[in-house]
């Protein structure tokens, strides 16, 4: 049996999403509610301290087309503080925080521990993601005016639509067929997280899609060491997206969760692009700690 | 010399997140937040 490896700071990462949970919903910081929190985190949650990205996106969106019609200018509708934070974000990380930090992406992980073999989507549904992030965040808003991705979101189903009609009665009293069918939504999501390794990441998440734009180049990357690896296949089996890191770490669907460093051969590394095992010295094969031949 | 494409656009949010905090958009996003969103909790 192959015991994991790895440095020991990966070993926690349970408790990194617990802890990024925890800030995101600890309610003494809402003075802090104009910050887009890097993760799916529903803003309507009653104890929600930052802004859903995604949400401020989409009313950007539905903002624009008035001010538009107005006769203000496009950049001033532009959402840049937004877009800004996301890039500043995933320009540095890629997609670590999907793994590392993302409530949703947490409680993936927790439920997906219910059953160990679970079945992989087929790579063409991560392109639905970026379907969803085009349309349901951008241009539907737009043109109708209503944040449909919001609408039917499940975070938003778990941490606004349970918990606020629970403690404010009038909501509970407006209850019409839309809230059952973004609870029924939720409930599906949450099966799929059992028998599918984090379904909503792969295929649907819109802020994992905008993050995955920049896996590929972002100031942190993974770094694989086709010398010391022995084709175990360990990585494969452990990655909770089902993505082969030999061959797609970095790529659009890693969200650089590092469980695959644990490699108990220690073929995979992760560290900024100018430390001193660079990408391109370990995709030549040359093992860490030898020199690269000229 | 390789281009280092994370610093760019490192550099290219950092001016985006300054215009769009100088426009105001901190407390636009931060008006969004603090209204409950009837979408967010299927009410609509």
């Amino acid at each position: 049996m192959k015991q994991p490896a790895g440095p020991r700071w990966l070993y926690y990462r349970g408790y990194v999403q617990f802890f990024s949970t925890l800030l995101a919903n600890s309610y003494f910081l809402r003075g802090l509610k104009g910050f887009c929190y890097p993760g799916l985190n529903c803003w309507s949650c009653p104890l929600a301290n930052f802004a859903c990205p995604i949400g401020a996106l989409q009313y950007s969106s539905i903002s624009a087309r008035g001010n538009l019609a107005n006769g203000k200018p496009l950049w001033s509708v532009l959402p840049l503080y937004v877009l800004g934070t996301l890039i500043l974000f995933a320009a540095l990380f890629g997609r670590m925080m999907c793994g590392w930090l993302c409530p949703f992406g947490w409680l993936q992980d927790l439920i997906g521990r219910l059953r160990r073999y679970k079945y992989k989507l087929p790579k063409w549904t991560g392109y639905i993601r970026y379907a969803i992030l085009i349309a349901g965040v951008f241009v539907i808003p737009y043109y109708t005016g209503e944040p449909w991705f919001t609408k039917l979101c499940p975070q938003g189903a778990l941490q606004g639509g349970i918990f606020q009609p629970l403690l404010h009665p009038e909501l509970r009293a407006g209850i019409q067929t839309m809230w059952y069918i973004k609870q029924g939504i939720l409930l599906a999501t949450l099966m799929a997280m059992v028998f599918i390794r984090r379904p909503f990441c792969v295929a649907i998440c819109p802020l994992g899609a905008f993050f995955s734009l920049f896996n590929r180049w972002s100031a942190w990357q993974i770094k694989y060491d086709a010398e010391a690896c022995t084709d175990c296949g360990w990585c494969v089996e452990h990655c909770p997206v089902g993505i082969d890191p030999r061959r797609e770490v970095n790529g659009a669907n890693c969200i650089s969760c590092l469980e695959c460093q644990k490699c108990p051969y220690g073929a995979i590394h992760s560290g900024l692009r100018w430390g001193p095992e660079s990408t391109a010295r370990l995709s030549k094969g040359v093992p860490s700690g030898s020199e690269v031949p000229s | 010399m390789k281009t280092r494409w994370w610093l760019i656009a490192t550099v290219v949010a950092g001016v985006m997140l300054g215009a769009g905090f100088y426009a105001g958009q901190w407390d636009t996003v931060k008006g969004w937040a603090q209204v409950l969103c009837t979408g967010c909790i299927g009410l609509y």
